[in-house]
């Protein structure tokens, strides 16, 4: 029994220990626009050319930082320049995601 | 008395800083204003830009002058510093509104010093295709010069238009002159920067004996792109 317990706790602390944090990210159905160039914490992750459409969730990719900003591209009716996505909670660009988890953050664009 | 005073001041300060101050507009990097002793600056706290392939000024961090203005002088005082591998920094203007033609003096090097000066152009490639098609700019040097400059040291570059020819000096020796007929009216002007930090401790511009543009970056007029949203955090293990 005691040699049971030992290999289940050994095979869960492996598994917490070895699990990726994922990152995906959700545009809300409230946005009414696609978006693109999303970048992770200065590059950490990119999803390049990838466009995610009014409620839609981008692919999931790994990430090592936990805390960043995400930026992506907005046109401004004569260019295209970065944006960075502004929480409306913390009026902070960082957000923090859960380690050893698969995390979706929901952006919802305000016009 | 006092009251009518303090207008005064304020009506003042208000016709001042329009007829001399400049709103930039972030293109792309994260600008910020500070102030070390009585010195203040404009400075980037991103060394890299992310390739995004809409223009050169998007690619690089930049940033630019959010209005056109008619002018035929140019002077800076910059640092660039903490060079990586590949690290370049260029004064951009002649940019009549389309954020991807401009003129541009680009300074690159490797990481212990600057080792050339480029006069390039960037225009569009298609004018007929949409603005969000991707690398439709191309980027030409017209001409070069190798220099040995180092980093880490405060520059006073000036940038004049005379007669057809563009010339740069930096602290006060003529660099390169180049022929540069067909210059817009007016038009918006910035810098950009990658691969290194850059300092930038006034701008300003001129019109004949005119000042247009007198900025010591004593206080922050950068207008930012952001995106205002909600975050939702949902987690699965």
């Amino acid at each position: 029994m005691k040699k049971t317990f030992f290999v289940l706790s050994a095979l869960l602390l492996f598994a917490a220990c070895g699990a990726k944090t994922e990152l995906a990210i959700k545009n809300s159905d409230q946005t009414g626009e696609p978006i693109k160039d999303i970048v992770w914490a200065e590059g950490d992750a990119k999803w390049e050319e990838e466009v995610v459409a009014e409620n839609s969730v981008s692919s999931s990719k790994e990430v090592n930082e936990t805390t960043g900003q995400i930026t992506c591209s907005v046109y401004d009716g004569s260019a295209y320049n970065e944006a960075t996505v502004i929480s409306e909670q913390t009026g902070t660009p960082t957000v923090t995601i859960d380690e050893g988890s698969s995390n979706v953050v929901t952006i919802k664009a305000v016009p | 008395m006092k009251r009518f005073l303090s207008l005064v001041c304020l009506l003042c300060t208000q016709f001042l800083f329009s007829e001399n101050g400049v709103i930039w507009q972030q293109v792309s990097g994260s600008w910020k204003i500070d102030k070390i002793g009585e010195e203040s600056f404009l400075y980037d706290i991103r060394t890299n830009g992310y390739k995004f392939n809409y223009s050169e000024l998007i690619n690089n961090n930049s940033i630019r002058t959010l209005a056109s203005f008619k002018y035929d002088r140019i002077s800076l005082k910059l640092n660039a510093y903490n060079p990586v591998s590949k690290s370049a920094f260029a004064v951009f203007f002649d940019s009549p509104g389309d954020y991807r033609e401009f003129s541009a003096f680009r300074f690159t090097g490797s990481k212990t010093e600057i080792t050339k000066i480029e006069y390039i152009t960037s225009r569009v490639k298609d004018t007929t295709l949409p603005r969000d098609r991707k690398l439709n700019f191309e980027v030409k040097t017209i001409e070069e010069k190798t220099v040995s400059l180092p980093y880490s040291s405060n520059f006073i570059i000036e940038i004049s238009f005379k007669k057809n020819r563009t010339v740069l000096s930096i602290n006060e020796k003529d660099i390169m002159s180049v022929e540069n007929k067909d210059r817009p009216e007016a038009s918006q002007l910035g810098l950009y920067h990658t691969g290194n930090l850059l300092k930038v401790f006034y701008f300003e511009v001129f019109d004949g004996r005119k000042p247009v543009i007198m900025d010591n970056f004593s206080t922050d007029t950068i207008r930012r792109s952001t995106v205002k949203a909600t975050v939702e955090k949902n987690s699965n293990n």
